[in-house]
């Protein structure tokens, strides 16, 4: 997984990359820097770097959650919305 | 760009898209037809909300993809596939000599055969046959054409000069060819006259061995030859591919995550263009486009110079409608990752679109005309008056174009999704990445799924028809 070719970046003139230590990678901020770090170069790090990885990984676990309930909410607003108008309209 | 300013372009595009919906759906119910009078059945449903309901389904996958958020999970529908033994040389040889064949036969009978239409072998078998049946092959099991091709068979057995194709060009000149191909299928009767057809693949022919013998088949075929360029495309689509290690299988459409598959903005544009020129084909058959063109003419204007710019604008429209979805991405993907590689890995969920909508277009089409090719085809210089045709396709079968035109929106938001999961570290900024590209693909359903059920007009000015 790691050592693979990372895709071609191009930063705005006005904002500063976060660069990757191992790839030279250039990243937003410092969240996703540890993701990428776990995520390509997890064998190459250090105890701190994996905790941080770890950390900032579960994190993103409650992030996504929040996410997926706002999504189901959607679907559901999607179905019932389509269902009320199918119910008015094509009778 | 900021977070007001975008939803302000997205709200104005959303308002836009509901105005034209609302516009074009005054009391007009919805035809699930298909290509060119191909048995028309009716839908009760107002056009708006059949429109609205493929742009929902659209969105609707887009937010159960979004439930989807383990890398691995994904990567294994991808990775799953294998190896089978390569197909000996004899068939290969006995491929070619098909190949070969069949265009003999095309041009002998569209010149010597009988004057119209679909009396006329060459007809039936590029239009029915070829166009709408193989072509669907090479996305449904695998591409054939580098072997069937005859024109590269003939170039093969010719003596090459091998000039160096000039690298600068890339892929450009095959998205020019296909733009201009498709104007030719566009303006010109190609798909009554036989005679013009068969002119049509003689010089298609002469250009083609012509440009295969000056720069090498590998270069031609690869980089300016539309039509080939199309079904590798196609065929990376496909179940099955052909490698040096002999066919090697995967799920449909899951090599479309593969990061090599498309190699710059040239390639980007020619998927978009593949996506395109379908799209022109049917719009153009449509009332909106017979009005537009009949009050614009009535300025004055002539007609194919009215055609070609709103060709070649809709293809600009089409084109920066994907750069914006790109710019989304990088942005709700908070990424750095360029516009232009993020395009290279995103283009080729677009070819699941296109694959949907060939399908859906042809299918009634091939189906209904399956018994004229058959008998047709047994006496190409002496067909009968009328070659029989199935009149009435039972009605589920434009519920299924339906389907099919769906199923490729499906699949398409599906690879972008693992494209995504490919590409940015943070999980739900892969998912946010995806705003841009799910709103253009629900704008381009509603647009599609109108092109198909709304009733097929002669498309006026060309082809000798008038309004």
């Amino acid at each position: 997984m790691s050592d693979r070719p990372q895709p071609e970046t191009t930063v705005p003139a006005d904002e500063t990359p976060v660069v990757c230590p191992y790839c030279g990678f250039e990243l937003t901020d410092d969240k996703q820097r540890r993701l990428h770090l776990g995520l390509e170069h997890y064998a190459e790090l250090t105890d701190e770097e994996r905790e941080a990885f770890k950390e900032t990984y579960t994190q993103e676990e409650t992030e996504l959650n929040r996410f997926r309930i706002v999504a189901l909410g959607g679907l559901v607003a999607l179905y019932f919305g389509f269902l009320v108008v199918y119910a008015v309209l094509a009778v | 760009m900021d977070r007001r300013r975008l939803g302000l372009q997205a709200g104005v595009g959303l308002a836009g898209a509901l105005a034209a919906i609302t516009l074009l759906s005054e009391d007009v119910l919805a035809h699930a037809a298909g290509l060119r009078d191909a048995g028309a059945t009716t839908v009760d449903v107002p056009t708006w909300l059949f429109l609205a309901t493929g742009g929902g389904a659209v969105g609707a996958s887009f937010l159960l993809a979004s439930f989807v958020t383990d890398r691995v999970f994904i990567r294994s529908f991808h990775q799953w596939g294998g190896t089978l033994p390569s197909p000996g040389r004899i068939v290969s040889f006995i491929t070619r000599l098909t190949g070969i064949s069949l265009l003999l036969l095309t041009v002998y009978v569209g010149y010597a055969g009988p004057p119209t239409g679909f009396r006329n072998f060459a007809v039936v078998f590029v239009w029915v046959v070829w166009w709408g049946g193989y072509v669907a092959s090479t996305y449904l099991v695998g591409n054939t054409w580098p072997t069937l091709n005859p024109f590269r068979t003939i170039a093969d057995l010719l003596p090459t000069i091998d000039r160096v194709y000039p690298d600068r060009l890339g892929a450009w000149p095959s998205v020019a060819g296909l733009l201009a191909l498709i104007w030719i299928e566009v303006v010109t009767p190609l798909a009554d006259d036989p005679r013009l057809l068969a002119s049509m693949i003689l010089g298609y022919g002469a250009v083609t061995v012509a440009g295969a013998v000056v720069f090498g088949s590998e270069a031609w075929f690869g980089n300016v030859d539309p039509i080939s360029h199309a079904f590798s495309f196609f065929g990376r689509f496909a179940p099955f591919e052909r490698t040096a290690e002999g066919i090697s299988f995967r799920l449909p459409g899951m090599a479309l995550t593969d990061p090599d598959l498309v190699s710059g903005r040239d390639e980007v544009a020619f998927i978009v263009c593949l996506l395109y020129v379908t799209t022109f084909d049917g719009f153009v058959a449509t009332w909106l486009w017979e009005t537009f063109v009949v009050s614009v003419v009535g300025f004055g204007l002539p007609p194919l110079l009215v055609y070609f710019v709103a060709y070649i604008a809709g293809f600009g429209l089409f084109l920066g409608a994907f750069w914006w979805s790109l710019g989304l991405a990088r942005r709700y993907g908070e990424t750095y990752i360029s516009q232009e590689e993020l395009g290279r890995r995103f283009a080729p969920s677009l070819l699941a679109i296109a694959v949907g909508y060939h399908l859906a277009h042809n299918l009634a089409f091939v189906l209904g005309l399956l018994p004229a090719v058959a008998v047709v085809s047994a006496a190409p210089l002496s067909p009968p008056q009328q070659p029989p045709v199935l009149a009435g396709l039972p009605g589920w079968v434009s519920g299924l174009e339906m389907a099919l035109v769906l199923g490729g929106h499906v699949v398409a938001v599906w690879v972008a999704h693992a494209a995504a999961y490919e590409l940015l570290p943070g999980r739900l900024e892969a998912i946010k990445s995806q705003y841009g590209i799910t709103l253009v693909m629900v704008g381009y359903t509603m647009i599609s799924l109108w092109i198909v059920t709304t009733p097929i007009v002669e498309p006026p000015f060309i082809s000798g028809g008038g309004p």
